[in-house]
């Protein structure tokens, strides 16, 4: 791995990536329809040409409290090979950044920026020349979501 | 690589699906053509499997196939049907290969060797090789008079012997003479072609348990075979396989060839060639054709009369003749010349204008060219494979199409002009498109029928019954996902039948009845629904088990089991843990299966009805929607939020406002609503959303709290759905009611699936997602156990008993007005812009229909109605034009007995009675039907217009006399009001007791009697009258409109059947009938 081109945005004031090859598309759909008694993580379904996608709300993924959708927040959405039609709604969509290897680490956990529990989703530190980039692993989101409804449900039976 | 797996796949399932039904046709057919044409069929189906799988180079499946093939080969000329052994192995066989398609990377090669070697031990049997060991002396014994040579002659004759070996105890064969002490042993193996019965006499004739050789296998004279050798090669090709075939059935001698007389210069013989030579080797002969009658007595020359009919001719020299009508063989040979023929000598033409033969002798080498490969072809052209994921897709792009259409339509709304017509085009060609995508999964009912076939076969056989499947409407259409989902519940009805339905062949022949048992299966389109009927002639229900079993159960009472029909008491069946069967056997009677079929029914929207008739069989009626993808729902909000609830869960909307007279009152743990006479428990919508945890007893408590009725809270107006699932009721309770639409359900995503209060998503006309509730889902998550819904109300058609349900609503401000819900076909909205007037009259759109309004206030003296934005517009049934009742209000539904006052009514007006404390006017849809469009059309072919006229026309004098049967007052009422007049008088009973009664009394012209009603119902009633010799004519009338009621209505005595509330049916019925009654009166 000599290089990786990845998609950049910001989300709670930092800056954080996916592999580019992951998404599929960005869109400007901002009103999702509340899915009751999903996790808060999850910020509804949306219809995008006829196809329904579910959307996750990212700060709220990665534990930051700020995580209100503004309008003009965007929405990432991921290709089928990364988890069925959903995607990610992040304040603001930034350009394509290619990173050499040399520049980017695997992530420990000791970093301060991110809570330990959400660190699980932090693929690579990209250290930029002004500001680090948090590589993120889009295909982890599902399964967190998918954990915390069913330990709601066994907590409670 | 994949796609053409995938081809294969598909395609050999079809044709290991056409080898199974032709093989298991094939065990049922009879001798002859019909088994002739199965079997090249099924040869044909695992012939291309075979040659798909060698192409494709699955090499153990290719030599399992073949091995298949060539154990059906030897039953190719259909003379000989493979028996249950055989049949029971192919299809083992086919099912091992159909194991395989699933996993085709692994191959269960050992399995594959394993059936190969069973198919090919049952092939060697299908030829038989018979052991041979004789006691010489024993024959001479038991054949005075005869000689060894004798013996041998008839061994030759019947099949060749193989290793033959000759030994010789202590005698002595020194001597000239034989020595019969010698015990000389002749053993060996004799290979013959007979059929299996003739080796069973031969058999027997060689252990010396038959002294002769049956009649058919003697027969010591030499015969002569003929054979066309131009008809041979233009049906068979090689004339090389020719030989080899007959020479490997014995030695021919003196053989010949024989063709007419062409001089050679002018061109090759078109006669037929015809080899004939002798032999003493006997072989199956090629079978007549069923146009040349046989003939017995021996003949010594040509004949049709060969074949079969040879073996029955003894002791004669035969000729056999293997050729075809020379018209057919002269063309193919012209085609071929000398090739294969030696070159003709001029000699006399031959006589060989005889037998003939569509296929020769019979041959395991020559494989006949098959006569209709061409047809297929040709379907195949008009039919294209589609994967079904790309029809998936289709359907998601047609409903995007569709959303895409309504936001044009909203944005064009006012739009003049060029853009109008083009978006009207939009418009309907999106329609028409999306019904042909719907179509377009639409599949025969047949791919499902197929399956049952051998599924009844294996069953029947396993609990040692006959039975037969017959299935009609196989072309009926369904959709792909109803069809998937139909599978389990008619495989699961069909082993019922089959297991409990159906009796042992011995129980089955002591009643009477045929041993072998029949299940129908049939497929009726109607109505945008499909009609799916299982129909057998076992030993039928016993309603008396049934009500046992429910007493035992306490299920019901003894006096609610007095008063529930027959039909009421079956569909007690599908209740959990309910099964009759005196024992439980590993096919059903567990009781678990007919509660399966019912929740399986009910997801699919349809319903399951259960007729029986003791001793003599069971029905059980299916229905089901054509379409799944397509769900008519209701759509609801809670706050800003919308959502859609299945409309097939809901039983009716109550409406929670300030004046209502529904109210929430709070028992224990919950909310609950006094429906009629019920205590429904309510779910709040909005706190079920706000809790994501299942409903603990603090949420209870917290929502009781929360929930306490105000002054403030009783002013908002607030809707129930009450609801059933899986026979439990509940209310829902939610904010709005925005409408009914039709919607495309999605699944729900896979990551919120655990989520059990939703079943899935769907796109609303504005583009955006609304979700989809699940009712079992809410019930589950409120813990809520429900209101026990009333099981039976579901699967009958309707209660007799049931007090009658009428709609009330405002015209004008002063009147409270009624109309019997079974009289109204539905409500509409109706906004009062889109009234359109001729002259003085009304009209507005309903569903394309010009529909006239009908105001009251034109027709009664009643207080004229202010035009609202929004109006309503009923829609009476039975009413041939269309037309609907203006309504300013719609106040409610109430169920009442209805008790009315009809003294002084205008027309148009029934009578009056007290509902809710308010003098309401009940309509009389048909007397307003009369003030805008007149009386009704004299009915066709008759020369009278009503009963009054025409009475009154012959016998002005004597009124005829009607009797009416009817248990509810309401209908009596109606009908009698109806039917009444000066010159016909109506008499009335309550139900059939006191109509016999009131036949012993009265002279009656004509008894029109209800079906369903207590004491004695309209079957018994009819038949007894019918026993007790009236002979006046029987109209049955009944809410039950449904063909068998009507079969069972003539069987009964009744001479017509006819729907209540259809007036003007029914009055044309009663005319007739009631001129029938002259000319049985005459004909006296």
């Amino acid at each position: 791995m000599s290089e990786s081109l990845y998609c950049t945005f910001h989300s709670a004031g930092r800056l954080f990536g996916v592999p580019v090859l992951d998404v599929k598309e960005v869109t400007n759909h901002t009103t999702f329809t509340r899915v009751p008694h999903a996790p808060q993580e999850v910020l509804g379904l949306v219809n995008i040409r006829g196809h329904i996608f579910l959307a996750i709300n990212l700060s709220l993924m990665l534990g930051y409290k700020e995580h209100c959708v503004k309008a003009d927040s965007q929405f990432i959405v991921f290709k089928p090979s990364v988890g069925p039609s959903f995607g990610i709604v992040v304040d603001q969509v930034g350009e394509m950044i290619s990173v050499p290897a040399s520049q980017s680490e695997e992530f420990s956990s000791e970093l301060p920026t991110v809570d330990g529990d959400r660190a699980v989703f932090v693929s690579y530190v990209c250290k930029l020349e002004d500001q680090l980039l948090l590589v993120l692993d889009p295909r982890k989101f599902l399964s967190r979501i998918e954990q915390s409804i069913k330990s709601r449900v066994s907590s409670n039976s | 690589m994949t796609d053409l797996r995938y081809e294969y796949i598909i395609e050999s399932r079809e044709h290991l699906a056409t080898f199974e039904q032709s093989v298991l046709a094939l065990e049922k057919s009879p001798h002859g053509e019909v088994s002739k044409a199965l079997i090249e069929n099924g040869l044909r189906a695992i012939h291309s499997f075979k040659g798909d799988s060698g192409t494709l180079g699955f090499a153990s499946v290719n030599k399992l196939a073949h091995a298949i093939e060539s154990l059906l080969e030897n039953y190719r000329d259909g003379n000989q049907i493979p028996g249950t052994e055989i049949v029971e192995a192919l299809l083992a066989a086919r099912d091992l290969l159909v194991a395989q398609l699933e996993d085709l990377d692994h191959p269960r090669a050992n399995e594959n060797a394993q059936m190969i070697d069973r198919l090919q031990l049952l092939e060697t049997q299908a030829e038989p090789t018979i052991p041979v060991d004789v006691l010489l002396e024993a024959w001479l014994a038991r054949n005075p008079g005869k000689s060894l040579l004798d013996f041998f002659r008839e061994v030759e004759r019947v099949g060749v012997l193989r290793n033959p070996r000759l030994s010789l105890g202590h005698g002595s064969l020194t001597q000239d003479r034989w020595d019969t002490k010698c015990q000389a042993r002749l053993t060996g193996t004799l290979d013959t072609r007979l059929a299996s019965v003739q080796v069973q006499h031969l058999q027997q004739w060689l252990a010396g348990e038959l002294v002769d050789l049956p009649s058919s296998l003697v027969g010591t004279q030499k015969r002569t075979v003929h054979i066309s050798l131009s008809d041979w090669h233009s049906s068979s090709g090689s004339i090389v396989a020719l030989f080899r075939e007959l020479m490997a059935r014995g030695e021919f001698h003196h053989p010949k060839l024989q063709y007419g007389e062409v001089p050679l210069q002018t061109g090759l013989p078109t006669e037929p060639i015809e080899w004939i030579a002798t032999t003493l080797a006997a072989f199956e002969l090629p079978k007549l054709p069923q146009t040349v009658p046989p003939i017995a007595s021996a003949a010594n020359t040509v004949s049709a009369a060969v074949a079969l009919s040879s073996r029955n001719v003894a002791n004669a020299s035969q000729t056999v003749t293997v050729a075809r009508p020379s018209s057919l063989s002269t063309p193919p040979f012209r085609e071929t010349p000398t090739q294969q023929t030696p070159a003709p000598q001029p000699t006399s033409p031959t006589a060989s204008s005889k037998a003939t033969e569509q296929e020769p002798v019979p041959s395991d080498i020559a494989i006949p060219p098959a006569r209709p490969a061409v047809q297929p072809d040709k379907e195949r052209l008009r039919s294209l494979r589609i994967n079904v994921d790309l029809l998936d897709r289709m359907m998601n792009l047609i409903g995007e199409l569709t959303l895409v259409r309504n936001q044009t339509l909203v944005t064009f709304e006012g739009a003049e002009g060029e853009s109008r017509t083009i978006i009207q085009r939009l418009n309907s060609v999106t329609s028409e498109l999306q019904d042909t995508v719907l179509q377009t999964r639409m599949q025969p009912v047949g791919n499902l029928f197929g399956r049952f076939p051998r599924m009844v076969r294996d069953l029947a056989r396993q609990l040692g019954k006959e039975v037969e499947i017959v299935t009609v409407g196989e072309e009926v259409e369904l959709d792909k996902t109803v069809l998937e989902r139909l599978t389990d519940p008619l495989t699961h009805l069909i082993r019922n039948s089959i297991d409990h339905g159906l009796e042992l062949p011995a129980a089955r022949e002591a009643t009477g009845k045929p041993r072998l048992g029949k299940i129908t299966l049939t497929a009726t389109p109607a109505d945008g629904q499909v009609y799916i009927e299982i129909r057998d002639d076992g030993r039928g229900i016993d309603p008396a088990a049934i009500k046992s079993k429910a007493v035992a159960m306490r299920l019901r009472t003894h006096s609610e089991l007095e008063r529930m029909s027959n039909r009421e008491l079956f569909s007690l069946i599908l209740l959990p843990g309910f099964s009759t069967a005196q024992k439980v056997t590993d096919v059903s009677g567990r009781g678990v299966g007919m509660d399966v079929v019912r929740t399986n029914v009910e997801e699919l929207e349809g319903s399951l009805t259960i007729d029986s008739w003791p001793g003599q069989g069971t029905s059980m009626q299916l229905r089901v929607p054509l379409t799944l993808a397509i769900v008519p729902c209701l759509i609801v909000t809670v706050g800003e939020e919308r959502f859609a609830v299945p409309q097939r869960a809901l039983e009716e909307i109550v409406c929670l406002h300030k004046n209502g007279k529904w109210t929430l009152e709070q028992s224990i743990d919950g909310e609950v609503m006094r429906l009629r006479n019920s205590l429904i428990p309510v779910v709040r919508f909005s706190e079920l959303l706000s809790r994501p945890r299942p409903f603990s007893p603090t949420d209870k408590e917290e929502i009781l709290r929360d929930n306490t009725i105000t002054e403030r809270n009783a002013d908002q107006i607030e809707y129930i759905l009450v609801l059933r699932s899986s026979g439990r009721r509940f209310g829902l309770l939610v904010d709005r009611v925005l409408g009914r639409e039709e919607i495309v359900i999605k699944p729900m995503h896979a990551a919120l699936k655990p989520i059990s209060v939703f079943s899935g998503a769907t796109l609303m006309g504005d583009g955006r997602v609304a979700l989809i509730a699940d009712v079992d889902g809410i019930l589950e998550h409120v813990r809520c156990p429900g209101a026990k819904a009333e099981e039976v109300s579901k699967a009958t058609i309707r209660d007799p008993h049931e007090v009658h349900r009428v709609l009330l609503f405002e015209h004008g401000p002063n009147e409270q007005f009624a109309l019997p819900l079974v009289q109204i076909q539905r409500v509409e909205l109706l906004d009062t812009k889109r009234i359109e007037r001729i002259g003085t009259s009304e009209f507005a759109n309903i569903s394309g229909k010009s529909t006239r309004i009908l105001r009251l206030s034109d027709m009664l003296k009643v207080s004229t109605c202010e035009d609202l934005p929004t109006m309503f517009l009923i829609l009476p049934k039975f009413i041939p034009e269309p037309m609907g009742i203006l309504a300013t209000r719609i106040i409610d539904t109430e169920s009442l007995a209805i008790d009315l006052q009809s003294n002084g009514c205008e027309r148009g007006v029934l009578g009056t009675a007290r509902v809710r404390d308010r003098l309401s006017l009940f309509l009389d849809v048909q007397q307003l039907r009369e003030f805008v469009f007149g009386p009704s059309k004299e009915p066709v072919g008759s020369s009278k217009s009503n009963p009054r006229e025409m009475v009154g026309a012959q016998q002005s004098s004597v009124p005829k006399r009607i009797l009416l049967v009817d248990d509810t007052t309401f209908f009596r009422e109606i009908v009698k009001r109806y039917l009444s007049s000066d010159d016909v008088e109506i008499l009335t009973a309550i139900d059939g007791q006191q109509g016999l009664e009131m036949l012993a009394a009265h002279h009656v012209d004509l008894v029109v009697s209800d079906i369903e009603m207590p004491v004695m119902d309209g079957w018994q009633f009819c038949q007894a009258a019918r026993d007790k010799g009236y002979q006046m004519p029987f109209v049955a009338l009944t809410s039950l409109a449904k063909i068998e009621n009507e079969d069972k209505a003539k069987s009964c005595g009744f001479d017509d059947f006819e729907e209540k509330l259809d007036h003007d049916r029914l009055r044309r019925k009663i005319q007739f009938w009631l001129s029938q009654s002259e000319e049985r009166l005459a004909s006296r």
